[in-house]
């Protein structure tokens, strides 16, 4: 029955390629991506068998471990699952839950992934291969390695199919990734900020030797305890490893013997009185699509989960800017929020894609261009406006000069008015595929070609194309002449307006004449 | 019911044949062969038709290959069991004897049957047969009709088994009587000890439960006499079950007998106007006081079923060579009857709401649309039919202006879609096959979204949003988001939707996919109305049934080309439409090669 499996699992992986043309070459190119990368892991953990600080080279490689493992736990909550591995698929054969554990287990192996895993697995052997007794353990600790990973990965997809199958838990899910991601941060401003040269060993030390006794770390730091002549605490660790693998090995077999007998479970409906936005907003073709806008801003996670990365972008150059101190540190109050309004405005620029195939009811009823632009907008319009007046006022205050508040204005609506404007043109001519309704946030559609780069890059060099002209002067402004702070609200306001203006008009031309092109597409990504 | 061992009829040996339904034109009356083993010696030799039947007739089958003419004899009204009749013409092909009862044997119950249509109809199909005794017992217009003239096999059997009128019912599938078939000394008499009088293969619990009472009687009349000679052997189970339920309208009905005259009655075997048809089925409908014309509709499908059935189980023992004729015509009388007309088709002077003129669309190689023309008058209910993949979608998302047509060109309400994009959606309703809708919206906010779109102001919006929401019975989900909706109530909100701005034009692909009965009927009622004001709608739909029962013009397309369309009626002639959309759409095909699936795995 495993061997089934793994014919179907064979069978699947080589389909990719069967989709021909850019699919496949995109498969190609990822598989090589994957094979140089493989082979440059490999090369350091043969290399580090030389390396004089085998204390060192354990705690990296626990650490990098510890990351990995996290890697096969976290990325399939996140990711789309087809079901063609679920044990839901094999319910109805008459399997026992024996054949179908054993079988989706083993087939797990049969992945990339496992492949790319097991084989950096074996190399850590070669890396203690100096210490006959380490390398003995760390053979086994790899071998052990393998299977836990891999059958985590399972479980958590499962975990993923099943529990977070239903709509509302999805979005759950992209709640929790932005609380992870906005706990994280702190560590991230902590890693940023660590004086590396002078304390770095010792943290990594700490943090390896913590992560060592985790099951997460545990099975990588077998073979560098023994090697180091703890045989105690890599005994100790080994361990750990196998109750993590057994641990993981039955709750697999749990659940899919849960699965198997347990269909698709029905929520309860939440009901919702009156009509929200749409009671607010104009009784308008575009109102009532700024209501409808509002409110899937409001209920869907794809929307807003575009804006959660937004902050991360400045605090990066902020620190990177600090740390090289390659501008002055006052200067630098300046910079978050112009790149902060780039991607305010910016985010809209594939509207369309998200409304997928529903589209059909703005073609259907003829609405108009305009209309169907100017409502799409109203929710970054909505976020917009607290941003660039909350955020002068923050920037002037951080930066210690009123002076400077009219260029701060003028760069900040003018990058946010280009943005909305260059949208508007790109969501109706240039629509790529985005997560489909009901999809994970996190999810992203398999072939996005090569458009998709395009369109990002194309929307995001244009705007900072028109928007290079207030930036330049308020530059000019703060180098040269306060004078040309003024003069940069004027311009920015300017061109701001105007590609806001002729980007609306053009986008709603485009999506008049292209309602079927764009139907098109929709129905090309359902 | 007592066991008499000459009674004993080996299943499907009594058939007789009728000349198609073109009448004389067709000398091949056919004798099928009884198989009946002893049994149809007997049956020669002693044939009769009791029961508490005014008439009863016999239609003996003159030589195969000749059109003969069929003889009805009718006998004296007696009481139940004792009519004794005779038949004129036992016929016997092969050494098997082929004995006819006549089906008036159970018409007149309580009044004196006139030579009517019923009457003649002996070889009609059942479903005729039985709609004719409730017509003539009601008292229907006595009107020498002649007699639907087909006849299929499995008539004779119902004839010979006494109660043509239930006969139907009793008729079991093909395998089932030929098993009896092999086992001549089946017990008749004893009723069996299962009391449901259904058979659920052939759906008779319907039709039974659907009869009206003077059928009802009709038939149990028939099954008494049934029971009487003994005959029935095939069907004796099921028939029983019959008797035993209808005897007590038996007994009701016989309380007060009326004397029936004994009357000639004609065959009509020549030529059968279709209006026949259509009048049986009137007469049926005025009559049937306890059936309501839909469920009438319903029976008479049912009925039908089952006479192909009996068909089935009857050629089975005929030759070879004319079993798939008479399977054929069986099912062709059987099934043109099944059937009321088609809704009237808007007059030829009612203006073109749409005209579609050489449409083509092609996607990479394969050709979705390859030169369809359509053209839809107001105040049609117009279906569009055809196999998966055969264009429908496309044909309908061109119309409505979501995919561009290669070439060809649409025009809606007198304007030209290609050039006037918006002019021309604004008089189209639409509802999407496979299309998300706005579903994190809640259903009110849906449809005001789709009413605002539409250009309709906010109080008109709300208004007509709730009494869509009334109409369509999602009133209490209008509160909820569409994506929690089940797929028949996203179905009814989007047909909600698309409505809301009372278009001139609605274009509906699949309107009833996944909408169950109760809602369907709905929907059918509303676009029947909407239809009625004057507005006109363009459906596709799998449903043949469905189409032919609320569609009156209907367009059939076959490969991304149109291979037939106009009035309904037109199009199926005297088939149904499913099977002239079979027939267009290349034929059924022979399953071959799955005799594994017969042989069960454990």
């Amino acid at each position: 029955m495993a061997a089934q499996f793994l014919r179907l699992k064979l069978a699947s992986l080589g389909s990719g390629f069967r989709r021909g043309g850019w699919h496949a070459f995109g498969l190609v190119v990822g598989l090589l991506y994957t094979a140089a990368a493989t082979v440059v892991v490999c090369w350091v953990l043969a290399s580090a068998r030389t390396a004089a600080d085998g204390q060192l080279v354990r705690d990296i490689l626990v650490i990098a471990g510890a990351v990995a493992a996290l890697c096969f736990l976290l990325v399939p909550l996140f990711t789309r699952h087809d079901g063609t591995f679920d044990p839901r698929s094999y319910a109805a054969l008459g399997l026992e839950t024996r054949q179908v554990s054993v079988g989706l287990g083993v087939t797990a192996l049969a992945s990339v992934p496992a492949v790319v895993l097991a084989i950096c697995a074996l190399f850590t052997v070669v890396t203690w291969s100096a210490y006959p007794g380490a390398a003995v353990l760390a053979f086994v600790a790899a071998v052990i390695c393998v299977p836990t990973w891999v059958l985590l990965g399972r479980l958590s997809s499962s975990v993923a199919a099943f529990a977070l199958t239903t709509r509302r838990a999805r979005e759950f899910s992209a709640t929790i990734a932005v609380l992870i991601i906005v706990m994280l941060s702190p560590f991230l401003f902590f890693l940023v900020t660590l004086n590396w040269s002078r304390d770095g060993l010792k943290v990594v030390h700490a943090a390896a030797d913590w992560l060592s006794w985790t099951p997460l770390g545990a099975v990588w730091a077998v073979g560098g305890d023994a090697a180091d002549g703890q045989w105690g605490s890599a005994v100790l660790k080994l361990v750990v490893a196998l109750a993590t693998l057994a641990v993981i090995a039955l709750a697999w077999w749990a659940l899919a013997a849960h699965m198997m007998v347990t269909p698709d479970h029905q929520v309860q409906a939440k009901s919702y009185v009156g009509l929200g936005w749409f009671g607010r907003m104009p009784s308008r073709p575009a109102g009532v699509i700024a209501a409808r806008s509002l409110t899937y801003w409001g209920r869907d996670s794809r929307y807003w989960v575009q804006l959660v990365l937004v902050p991360l972008f400045p605090l990066i150059m902020v620190a990177a800017l600090l740390i090289s101190g390659a501008v002055r540190p006052h200067d630098v109050a300046l910079i978050p929020l112009p790149v902060i309004c780039l991607f305010v405005g910016w985010v809209a620029h594939n509207d369309v894609a998200y409304d997928g195939t529903a589209i059909w009811l703005h073609i259907a009823s003829g609405t108009s261009g305009v209309a169907d632009r100017l409502g799409r907008l109203a929710p970054v319009v909505l976020i917009a406006v607290p941003v660039v007046a909350v955020g002068s006022i923050l920037t002037v205050l951080a930066y210690g000069s009123w002076d400077v508040l009219p260029a701060v204005i003028g760069v900040s609506t003018c990058l946010v008015l280009t943005g909305l404007g260059l949208s508007s043109v790109s969501s109706a001519l240039a629509p790529y595929a985005a997560p489909r309704p009901g999809d994970s946030a996190f999810s992203h559609p398999q072939h996005t070609g090569g458009s998709a780069t395009l369109a990002q890059f194309l929307s995001l060099a244009l705007t900072a194309l028109f928007a290079g002209v207030p930036v330049a002067m308020m530059v000019l402004g703060v180098v040269q002449d306060p004078a040309w702070f003024v003069r940069c609200l004027v311009t920015g306001l300017g061109i701001g307006v105007v590609v806001f203006v002729g980007g609306v008009l053009l986008g709603a031309m485009a999506f008049n004449k292209r309602g079927p092109e764009i139907m098109g597409f929709a129905l090309r990504n359902a | 019911m007592q066991e008499d061992p000459q009674a004993t009829i080996a299943g499907g040996a009594e058939a007789f044949e009728e000349a198609e339904s073109s009448g004389a034109k067709a000398p091949d009356a056919r004798v099928v062969r009884a198989r009946g083993l002893g049994a149809a010696e007997d049956r020669r030799g002693r044939p009769r038709a009791t029961g508490a039947a005014a008439n009863a007739s016999v239609v003996g089958d003159a030589a195969g290959g000749e059109s003969a003419p069929v003889v009805v004899t009718t006998a004296p009204r007696g009481t139940r069991g004792a009519a004794r009749k005779r038949s004129h013409t036992a016929r016997a092909t092969k050494g098997t004897g082929v004995v006819a009862g006549a089906p008036e044997a159970r018409t007149a119950v309580d009044e004196p049957t006139q030579t009517s249509s019923g009457s003649i109809t002996p070889p009609g199909d059942s479903a005729t047969a039985a709609e004719a005794v409730a017509s003539g017992s009601a008292g229907a217009p006595p009107a020498a009709t002649p007699a639907s003239p087909v006849a299929p096999p499995d008539v004779a059997l119902a004839v010979e088994s006494a109660p043509s009128g239930i006969e139907p019912a009793t008729l079991v599938g093909e395998q089932a009587s030929q098993q009896k078939t092999g086992d001549p000394d089946v017990d008749t008499g004893p009723m069996p000890a299962h009391s449901s009088p259904v058979d659920e293969n052939t759906g008779s619990r319907q039709r039974i439960t659907l009869f009206g009472r003077r059928r009802r009687a009709a038939a149990a009349s028939a099954a008494a006499e049934a029971a009487d000679s003994q005959t029935a052997a095939e069907e004796s189970d099921l028939l029983a079950e019959l008797v035993r339920e209808t005897e007590t309208d038996v007994a009701i009905e016989t309380e007060a007998p009326t004397i029936a005259a004994p009357g000639p009655t004609r065959t009509g075997r020549s030529d059968v106007p279709d209006w026949v048809v259509e009048q049986v089925y009137a007469s049926d409908e005025r009559d049937e006081a306890l059936a309501s014309p839909a469920s009438d509709e319903y029976l008479v499908e049912t009925v039908d079923r089952n006479a192909f059935a009996g068909a089935g189980a009857a050629t089975a023992s005929a030759e070879a060579e004319s079993e798939s004729a008479h399977r054929a015509r069986a099912r062709r009388a059987a099934e043109t009857r099944a059937f009321p007309p088609a809704r009237p088709a808007p007059p030829s002077t009612a203006p073109v709401v749409l005209a579609v003129n050489g449409l083509h669309k092609r996607y990479g190689d394969v050709v979705a649309v390859d030169g369809v023309n359509l053209s839809v008058r107001a105040g049609s209910l117009y279906g569009i039919v055809g196999p998966n993949g055969a264009g429908k979608t496309t044909t309908l998302s061109i119309i409505t202006g979501l995919l561009r047509a290669d070439s060809g060109s649409v025009s809606v309400n007198g304007v030209d879609a290609r050039k006037h994009p918006r002019e021309a959606k604004r008089v189209i309703g639409v509802l999407p096959d496979h299309l998300r809708t706005f579903d994190r919206l809640t259903g009110a906010q849906l449809l005001y979204y789709a009413g605002t779109l539409r250009g309709l102001d906010a109080a008109t919006t709300r208004q007509r949003s709730s009494d869509l929401a009334t109409a369509f019975g999602i009133e209490d989900a209008m509160g909820r988001l569409v994506a929690d909706y089940s797929a028949g109530m996203t179905k009814k909100v989007s047909l909600a939707a698309a409505m809301i701005h009372s278009p001139r034009l609605l274009v509906l692909d699949e309107p009833f996919e996944g909408v169950d009965p109760v809602s369907a009927a709905t929907v059918t009622g509303i676009l029947q109305r909407y239809v009625d004001a004057g507005g006109t709608v363009l459906l596709s739909s799998h449903g043949m049934d469905l189409v032919q029962r609320i569609c009156d013009s209907v367009a059939i397309i076959v490969g991304g080309v149109v291979l037939d369309s106009g009035p309904v009626d037109d199009v199926r002639g005297e088939k149904t439409l499913e099977d002239r959309f079979i027939e267009l759409a290349g034929g059924r095909k022979a399953v071959e090669g799955l005799e594994w699936l017969h042989s069960f795995s454990d």
